[in-house]
Protein backbone atom coordinates (compact mmCIF):
# COMPACT_ATOMS: atom_id res chain seq x y z
CA UNK A 1 0.00 0.00 0.00
CA UNK A 2 2.78 2.45 1.01
CA UNK A 3 4.40 1.51 -2.21
CA UNK A 4 1.82 2.19 -4.49
CA UNK A 5 0.98 5.37 -2.72
CA UNK A 6 4.70 6.61 -2.80
CA UNK A 7 4.74 5.41 -6.52
CA UNK A 8 1.23 7.81 -7.65
CA UNK A 9 2.91 10.62 -5.71
CA UNK A 10 6.41 10.00 -6.98
CA UNK A 11 5.01 10.00 -10.59
CA UNK A 12 2.95 13.05 -10.19
CA UNK A 13 5.48 14.76 -8.45
CA UNK A 14 5.43 18.74 -9.66
CA UNK A 15 7.01 20.95 -7.21
CA UNK A 16 10.47 19.66 -6.51
CA UNK A 17 11.26 19.21 -9.97
CA UNK A 18 9.75 22.58 -10.69
CA UNK A 19 11.54 24.30 -8.20
CA UNK A 20 15.14 22.80 -8.56
CA UNK A 21 15.51 22.38 -12.27
CA UNK A 22 12.29 23.46 -14.29
CA UNK A 23 12.70 20.47 -16.18
CA UNK A 24 16.29 21.84 -17.57
CA UNK A 25 19.01 21.44 -18.27
CA UNK A 26 17.75 21.22 -22.05
CA UNK A 27 14.29 18.92 -20.63
CA UNK A 28 16.53 16.17 -19.18
CA UNK A 29 14.32 16.26 -15.90
CA UNK A 30 10.94 16.39 -16.77
CA UNK A 31 8.52 14.57 -15.37
CA UNK A 32 4.62 14.87 -16.96
CA UNK A 33 3.74 17.30 -14.76
CA UNK A 34 6.27 19.66 -15.65
CA UNK A 35 5.97 18.77 -19.31
CA UNK A 36 2.85 19.52 -19.42
CA UNK A 37 2.63 22.62 -17.27
CA UNK A 38 5.53 24.26 -19.45
CA UNK A 39 3.78 23.12 -23.19
CA UNK A 40 0.23 24.27 -21.74
CA UNK A 41 0.45 26.84 -19.51
CA UNK A 42 3.49 28.77 -20.35
CA UNK A 43 3.33 27.65 -23.84
CA UNK A 44 -0.44 28.13 -24.40
CA UNK A 45 -0.88 25.01 -26.06
CA UNK A 46 -3.46 23.34 -23.89
CA UNK A 47 -4.34 20.35 -25.81
CA UNK A 48 -0.57 18.69 -25.56
CA UNK A 49 -0.84 19.68 -21.94
CA UNK A 50 -3.34 17.71 -21.57
CA UNK A 51 -2.41 14.81 -23.18
CA UNK A 52 0.77 14.69 -21.69
CA UNK A 53 -0.74 14.58 -18.09
CA UNK A 54 -2.78 12.33 -19.28
CA UNK A 55 0.36 9.80 -19.21
CA UNK A 56 0.25 9.60 -15.76
CA UNK A 57 -2.98 7.60 -15.97
CA UNK A 58 -1.82 4.38 -17.18
CA UNK A 59 0.33 4.53 -14.00
CA UNK A 60 -2.11 5.53 -11.71
CA UNK A 61 -4.61 2.87 -12.76
CA UNK A 62 -1.57 0.27 -12.58
CA UNK A 63 -0.53 0.95 -9.37
CA UNK A 64 -4.39 1.00 -8.13
CA UNK A 65 -4.72 -2.72 -9.87
CA UNK A 66 -1.61 -3.97 -7.67
CA UNK A 67 -2.75 -2.24 -4.23
CA UNK A 68 -6.37 -3.92 -5.10
CA UNK A 69 -4.86 -7.45 -5.66
CA UNK A 70 -2.78 -7.67 -2.75
CA UNK A 71 -5.90 -6.16 -0.22
CA UNK A 72 -8.11 -9.00 -1.77
CA UNK A 73 -5.76 -11.55 -1.12
CA UNK A 74 -5.31 -10.76 2.59
CA UNK B 1 19.60 -0.57 37.59
CA UNK B 2 22.66 1.03 36.03
CA UNK B 3 22.49 -0.94 33.23
CA UNK B 4 18.87 -0.25 31.98
CA UNK B 5 19.78 2.84 32.60
CA UNK B 6 22.31 2.61 29.94
CA UNK B 7 20.04 0.40 27.33
CA UNK B 8 17.77 2.92 27.34
CA UNK B 9 19.84 5.68 26.25
CA UNK B 10 21.72 3.52 23.88
CA UNK B 11 18.10 2.27 22.51
CA UNK B 12 15.80 4.72 23.12
CA UNK B 13 17.45 8.53 23.62
CA UNK B 14 20.64 8.48 21.32
CA UNK B 15 18.54 7.62 18.22
CA UNK B 16 15.60 9.79 19.10
CA UNK B 17 18.24 12.29 19.20
CA UNK B 18 19.86 11.00 15.80
CA UNK B 19 16.43 11.52 14.21
CA UNK B 20 15.90 15.07 16.39
CA UNK B 21 19.20 16.21 14.96
CA UNK B 22 18.42 14.70 11.33
CA UNK B 23 14.93 16.72 11.46
CA UNK B 24 15.67 19.92 12.55
CA UNK B 25 18.98 20.39 10.03
CA UNK B 26 17.31 21.72 7.59
CA UNK B 27 15.45 24.70 9.86
CA UNK B 28 19.14 25.73 11.59
CA UNK B 29 20.64 25.66 7.57
CA UNK B 30 17.45 27.74 6.59
CA UNK B 31 17.80 29.95 10.27
CA UNK B 32 21.44 30.45 9.34
CA UNK B 33 21.52 31.23 5.48
CA UNK B 34 18.49 33.56 6.65
CA UNK B 35 20.97 36.17 8.47
CA UNK B 36 24.20 35.50 6.77
CA UNK B 37 25.41 38.66 4.48
CA UNK B 38 25.69 37.71 0.66
CA UNK B 39 29.19 38.35 0.64
CA UNK B 40 29.34 34.96 3.04
CA UNK B 41 26.40 33.59 1.26
CA UNK B 42 28.09 33.73 -2.22
CA UNK B 43 31.47 32.35 -1.23
CA UNK B 44 31.66 28.39 -0.69
CA UNK B 45 35.45 28.39 0.74
CA UNK B 46 33.98 29.61 3.70
CA UNK B 47 32.22 27.82 6.31
CA UNK B 48 28.03 26.78 5.38
CA UNK B 49 26.80 26.40 8.59
CA UNK B 50 28.02 29.25 10.63
CA UNK B 51 28.55 33.21 10.65
CA UNK B 52 30.30 35.17 12.05
CA UNK B 53 28.29 38.64 11.14
CA UNK B 54 24.57 38.13 11.69
CA UNK B 55 22.12 40.41 9.75
CA UNK B 56 18.95 41.36 9.05
CA UNK B 57 19.52 42.43 5.29
CA UNK B 58 17.30 39.69 3.88
CA UNK B 59 14.52 40.19 6.00
CA UNK B 60 14.46 43.76 4.92
CA UNK B 61 14.59 42.65 1.45
CA UNK B 62 11.71 40.06 1.72
CA UNK B 63 9.68 42.61 3.72
CA UNK B 64 10.31 45.67 1.80
CA UNK B 65 11.13 45.10 -1.37
CA UNK B 66 8.89 42.26 -2.09
CA UNK B 67 5.57 41.50 -1.69
CA UNK B 68 5.80 39.19 1.02
CA UNK B 69 2.70 40.69 3.45
CA UNK B 70 0.09 40.25 0.64
CA UNK B 71 1.81 36.78 -0.01
CA UNK B 72 0.94 36.07 3.56
CA UNK B 73 -2.75 37.18 3.80
CA UNK B 74 -3.39 35.37 0.52
CA UNK B 75 -2.05 31.78 1.71
CA UNK B 76 -4.04 32.28 5.07
CA UNK B 77 -7.02 33.41 3.82
CA UNK B 78 -6.87 30.60 0.88
CA UNK B 79 -5.76 27.69 3.42
CA UNK B 80 -8.10 28.73 5.92
CA UNK B 81 -11.45 29.27 3.20
CA UNK B 82 -10.16 25.91 1.68
CA UNK B 83 -10.17 24.07 4.94
CA UNK B 84 -13.76 25.29 6.60
CA UNK B 85 -14.72 24.81 2.99
CA UNK B 86 -13.24 20.81 2.61
CA UNK B 87 -14.10 20.14 6.50
CA UNK B 88 -17.65 21.20 6.64
CA UNK B 89 -18.79 19.06 3.36
CA UNK B 90 -16.09 15.70 4.88
CA UNK B 91 -17.70 15.80 8.56
CA UNK B 92 -21.37 15.12 6.69
CA UNK B 93 -19.65 12.86 4.31
CA UNK B 94 -17.73 10.69 6.60
CA UNK B 95 -20.46 10.43 8.42
CA UNK B 96 -22.80 9.53 5.80
CA UNK B 97 -20.25 6.78 4.43
CA UNK B 98 -19.70 5.27 7.86
CA UNK B 99 -23.13 5.63 9.99
CA UNK B 100 -25.76 5.61 7.65
CA UNK B 101 -25.20 2.33 5.68
CA UNK B 102 -27.15 2.60 2.70
CA UNK B 103 -26.41 0.78 -0.51
CA UNK B 104 -23.17 1.20 -1.70
CA UNK B 105 -21.68 2.80 0.72
CA UNK B 106 -18.82 1.14 0.80
CA UNK B 107 -18.01 1.40 -2.44
CA UNK B 108 -18.33 5.51 -2.10
CA UNK B 109 -15.94 4.80 0.44
CA UNK B 110 -13.33 3.40 -1.59
CA UNK B 111 -14.00 5.90 -4.67
CA UNK B 112 -13.27 8.39 -1.87
CA UNK B 113 -10.07 7.13 -1.27
CA UNK B 114 -9.29 6.64 -4.77
CA UNK B 115 -9.83 9.88 -5.98
CA UNK B 116 -7.27 11.14 -3.21
CA UNK B 117 -4.89 9.01 -5.19
CA UNK B 118 -5.63 11.39 -8.16
CA UNK B 119 -2.59 13.62 -8.58
CA UNK B 120 -3.09 17.63 -8.73
CA UNK B 121 -0.88 17.10 -12.43
CA UNK B 122 -3.33 15.12 -14.03
CA UNK B 123 -6.04 17.33 -12.88
CA UNK B 124 -5.07 21.31 -13.14
CA UNK B 125 -5.55 21.69 -16.64
CA UNK B 126 -9.08 20.86 -16.63
CA UNK B 127 -9.72 22.70 -13.64
CA UNK B 128 -7.79 25.56 -14.98
CA UNK B 129 -10.16 25.57 -18.06
CA UNK B 130 -13.16 25.71 -15.71
CA UNK B 131 -11.46 28.63 -13.57
CA UNK B 132 -11.17 30.17 -16.56
CA UNK B 133 -14.96 29.92 -17.61
CA UNK B 134 -16.07 30.84 -14.38
CA UNK B 135 -13.90 34.14 -14.28
CA UNK B 136 -12.04 33.36 -11.16
CA UNK B 137 -8.78 33.79 -12.91
CA UNK B 138 -6.05 35.54 -10.40
CA UNK B 139 -8.45 35.20 -7.76
CA UNK B 140 -8.12 33.51 -4.21
CA UNK B 141 -11.88 32.09 -5.12
CA UNK B 142 -9.98 30.00 -7.63
CA UNK B 143 -7.92 27.79 -4.59
CA UNK B 144 -10.41 28.05 -2.43
CA UNK B 145 -12.66 26.11 -4.74
CA UNK B 146 -9.95 23.56 -6.47
CA UNK B 147 -8.05 22.84 -3.00
CA UNK B 148 -11.23 20.56 -1.34
CA UNK B 149 -10.44 18.40 -4.85
CA UNK B 150 -7.70 16.93 -2.70
CA UNK B 151 -8.89 17.90 0.66
CA UNK B 152 -12.38 16.45 1.00
CA UNK B 153 -11.07 13.13 -0.17
CA UNK B 154 -8.43 13.32 2.47
CA UNK B 155 -10.26 14.93 5.40
CA UNK B 156 -13.29 12.17 4.58
CA UNK B 157 -10.75 9.26 4.57
CA UNK B 158 -9.34 10.38 7.66
CA UNK B 159 -12.67 10.60 9.42
CA UNK B 160 -14.82 7.74 8.78
CA UNK B 161 -11.57 6.36 10.33
CA UNK B 162 -11.79 8.37 13.35
CA UNK B 163 -16.15 7.74 13.27
CA UNK B 164 -15.62 4.38 12.99
CA UNK B 165 -13.41 3.89 16.36
CA UNK B 166 -16.49 6.09 18.15
CA UNK B 167 -18.97 3.37 19.72
CA UNK B 168 -22.08 3.04 17.88
CA UNK B 169 -24.47 2.67 20.81
CA UNK B 170 -23.94 6.18 22.18
CA UNK B 171 -25.09 7.09 19.36
CA UNK B 172 -27.99 4.63 19.61
CA UNK B 173 -29.01 5.82 23.06
CA UNK B 174 -29.57 9.42 21.40
CA UNK B 175 -32.07 7.75 18.75
CA UNK B 176 -33.53 6.01 20.95
CA UNK B 177 -34.24 9.12 23.33
CA UNK B 178 -35.94 10.41 20.31
CA UNK B 179 -32.60 12.29 18.88
CA UNK B 180 -32.94 13.15 15.07
CA UNK B 181 -29.76 12.32 13.13
CA UNK B 182 -28.81 15.95 13.10
CA UNK B 183 -28.86 16.06 16.29
CA UNK B 184 -27.29 13.03 17.41
CA UNK B 185 -24.07 14.35 14.78
CA UNK B 186 -24.18 17.55 16.41
CA UNK B 187 -24.13 16.69 20.39
CA UNK B 188 -22.94 13.41 20.38
CA UNK B 189 -20.74 12.78 17.58
CA UNK B 190 -18.92 15.98 16.98
CA UNK B 191 -18.09 16.33 20.42
CA UNK B 192 -16.01 13.18 20.80
CA UNK B 193 -14.75 13.33 17.33
CA UNK B 194 -13.04 16.64 18.62
CA UNK B 195 -9.28 15.56 18.01
CA UNK B 196 -10.42 13.39 14.72
CA UNK B 197 -11.57 16.48 13.44
CA UNK B 198 -8.83 18.78 14.58
CA UNK B 199 -6.33 16.92 13.13
CA UNK B 200 -8.37 17.09 10.07
CA UNK B 201 -8.27 20.61 10.31
CA UNK B 202 -4.71 20.78 11.10
CA UNK B 203 -3.46 18.45 8.18
CA UNK B 204 -5.92 20.28 5.46
CA UNK B 205 -4.82 23.51 6.69
CA UNK B 206 -0.84 22.15 6.02
CA UNK B 207 -1.51 20.88 2.80
CA UNK B 208 -3.32 23.97 1.15
CA UNK B 209 -0.90 25.87 2.76
CA UNK B 210 2.05 24.06 0.90
CA UNK B 211 0.28 23.29 -2.33
CA UNK B 212 2.33 24.46 -5.03
CA UNK B 213 1.07 23.86 -8.64
CA UNK B 214 -2.56 25.08 -8.83
CA UNK B 215 -1.38 28.26 -6.77
CA UNK B 216 0.82 28.48 -9.28
CA UNK B 217 -1.34 27.64 -12.99
CA UNK B 218 -3.92 29.66 -11.06
CA UNK B 219 -2.48 33.06 -9.90
CA UNK B 220 -0.39 35.02 -12.01
CA UNK B 221 -0.30 38.78 -10.77
CA UNK B 222 2.72 39.23 -8.33
CA UNK B 223 0.61 40.39 -5.26
CA UNK B 224 -1.95 37.85 -5.53
CA UNK B 225 0.25 34.93 -5.05
CA UNK B 226 0.69 32.33 -1.93
CA UNK B 227 3.98 32.47 -0.63
CA UNK B 228 5.15 29.30 -1.77
CA UNK B 229 4.79 30.00 -5.08
CA UNK B 230 5.75 33.74 -4.65
CA UNK B 231 9.05 32.95 -3.05
CA UNK B 232 9.97 30.50 -5.85
CA UNK B 233 9.09 33.21 -8.81
CA UNK B 234 9.75 36.48 -7.43
CA UNK B 235 13.54 35.15 -5.70
CA UNK B 236 14.47 32.99 -8.18
CA UNK B 237 15.67 35.27 -11.15
CA UNK B 238 16.98 33.13 -14.06
CA UNK B 239 19.52 30.90 -12.64
CA UNK B 240 20.30 33.47 -9.84
CA UNK B 241 18.92 32.14 -6.36
CA UNK B 242 18.67 34.57 -3.66
CA UNK B 243 19.47 32.14 -0.53
CA UNK B 244 18.97 34.83 1.68
CA UNK B 245 15.50 36.41 1.11
CA UNK B 246 14.46 32.66 0.00
CA UNK B 247 15.09 31.34 3.28
CA UNK B 248 13.81 34.37 5.31
CA UNK B 249 10.78 33.58 3.71
CA UNK B 250 10.56 30.01 4.10
CA UNK B 251 11.41 30.37 7.43
CA UNK B 252 8.39 33.20 8.14
CA UNK B 253 6.10 31.22 5.70
CA UNK B 254 6.87 28.04 8.21
CA UNK B 255 5.87 30.06 11.92
CA UNK B 256 1.90 30.24 11.02
CA UNK B 257 2.17 26.30 10.62
CA UNK B 258 4.59 25.50 12.98
CA UNK B 259 2.10 27.66 15.37
CA UNK B 260 -0.70 25.60 14.85
CA UNK B 261 1.06 22.19 15.38
CA UNK B 262 2.34 24.09 18.74
CA UNK B 263 -0.75 24.55 19.47
CA UNK B 264 -2.92 22.03 18.92
CA UNK B 265 -0.39 19.04 19.67
CA UNK B 266 -2.00 17.15 22.12
CA UNK B 267 -5.47 16.98 19.97
CA UNK B 268 -3.26 16.23 17.11
CA UNK B 269 -1.58 13.23 18.42
CA UNK B 270 -4.69 11.81 20.30
CA UNK B 271 -6.36 12.07 16.32
CA UNK B 272 -3.75 10.20 14.72
CA UNK B 273 -3.62 7.22 17.11
CA UNK B 274 -7.22 7.67 16.95
CA UNK B 275 -9.27 5.03 19.71
CA UNK B 276 -11.71 6.70 22.21
CA UNK B 277 -11.17 4.70 24.91
CA UNK B 278 -14.69 2.53 26.05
Amino acid sequence: MVTVFSTIMTVGDFQLIWIITHGGPANATHLFGTLAYQRAIQGGFIGEGAAISAFVLPVLVGAVMVSFHYLRRE
Amino acid sequence: MRRSALTSTLTFYLPLWAFLVLLLFPFYWMLVTAVRPNKELYNLSLNQLWTSHPTLQHFQKLLFATHFAPWLQNTMLIALGATVLALSCAVFAAYAVQRLRFRGSGVIGVAIFLSYLVPPVILFIPLARIINELGLWDRPAALILTYPTFLIPFATWLLMGYFKSIPVELEDCARIDGATRVQVLRHILLPLALPGILSALIFSFTLSWNEYLYALVFLSSTGSKTIPVGLATELITGDVFQWGPLMAGALLGSVPVALIYSFFVEHYVAGLTGALKE
